[in-house]
């Protein structure tokens, strides 16, 4: 009987334990990439319990670990985020998500992903270091107009010269 | 004289030109050179080196604190004592947090590291409004799976200017407490 009771205390102990955990990997996201695309990155997310987590990113002008200097919403840096807001959990579960970004201006971006359980009162934030630059593309298209451009200048003017001596 | 300045304008935009095309064609002979050594890109991605780690970062909260009473006479509830453990593998900063920022009592939640006035600390020992509390716990010691911290919690409504116009049992708020990397 005292066995039974030992075993029962156990299991309601680990039980407790492991109530409301919520585990996220990495701690923090590094993404590099260009303006106008989307630059995305894994995270995994595990919760010992059933429910909802949600997620809502903040950002800050400063380089801050502290969460109450993140205060700017996405849409007044112009950045369009693309995660999921709202994740479902049976117990024990892992997920594996996509956390991606796009901007419209190249920059060094701060921010931080939170991800709060709906009902408990676990909630994990994940520092972002978001870099945008500009598209390659753009630059090898201005190189390459450039020299055509000059040359079609060129051949208007000597023309214009032509017709002038010709006058 | 137009006609002079018209030629030395053709001249400028004729050195624009070549300088144009000279880049055009450098740039396209750093591409040829490049792919014609055949050469084969390796990537690797390099973590861990920043100052903080970026390993798996995880929490375990109570479920629910119960802070007890608050009386019209009394306005400071009990001093109730949370423990939170670092269960991940970074040394963690816990913020705690009102999941709504517009909650009015609730916002009246002070916190501190140690009831005791022994210590000489007195930033270990002096209440901090929610908003302003963090707790530090660093990372569990080799071989072990979590490090338990404790801290101290308080309703204290003597600032309180609003109107509480009659008694409300189990007044409950959420609040989160996130960890975030140190």
């Amino acid at each position: 009987m005292n066995l039974i009771y030992c075993i029962l205390i156990i299991i309601l102990n680990l039980a407790l334990i492991n109530a409301n955990q919520l585990s996220i990997n990495p701690s923090e996201l590094f993404i590099n990439g260009t303006i106008e695309k989307e630059n995305c990155n894994e995270l995994k997310i595990s919760y010992e319990s059933s429910g909802n987590i949600i997620g809502e990113s903040k950002w800050s002008f400063t380089n801050s670990r502290e969460i109450k200097d993140y205060t700017i919403d996405s849409q007044y840096l112009g950045l369009i985020e693309k995660y999921p807001k709202k994740i479902y959990f049976k117990d024990r579960d892992t997920k594996t998500v996509d956390i991606c970004f796009d901007g419209e201006k190249p920059g060094s971006y701060n921010g931080i992903l939170v991800y709060k359980t709906e009902s408990g009162l676990a909630g994990i934030g994940i520092w972002i270091h978001l870099k945008l630059e500009n598209k390659i593309k753009n630059k090898i298209f201005i190189l390459y107009l450039t020299p055509t451009l000059y040359l079609f200048i060129i051949l208007i003017l000597l023309r214009i010269n032509k017709t002038s001596k010709n006058l | 004289m137009k006609r002079v300045v018209f030629e030395y304008t053709i001249v400028i935009i004729s050195f624009l030109a070549i300088l144009g095309i000279t880049l055009f064609f450098s740039l396209n002979l750093v591409n040829a050179e490049s792919s014609s050594n055949m050469t084969m890109k390796v990537k690797v991605d390099l973590t861990g080196f920043n100052s903080s780690s970026t390993g798996e970062i995880s929490i375990w909260v109570p479920d629910s604190i119960d802070l007890g009473e608050v009386d019209k006479t009394d306005l400071v509830s009990d001093e109730v004592g949370i423990y939170i453990n670092n269960t991940g593998g970074i040394d963690i900063r816990v913020t705690p947090e009102l999941k709504d920022s517009e909650e009015e009592i609730f916002k009246y939640l002070y916190f501190r590291k140690q009831k005791s006035t022994s210590t000489n600390n007195t930033d270990l020992v002096s209440f901090k409004k929610i908003g302003d509390y963090y707790l530090d716990i660093d990372k569990p010691m080799t071989g072990k799976k979590y490090r338990a911290e404790h801290a101290y919690m308080q309703l204290n409504l003597s600032d309180f200017e609003g109107d509480i116009k009659e008694d409300v049992n189990d007044y409950n708020a959420d609040i989160i407490f996130i960890a975030t990397a140190r």
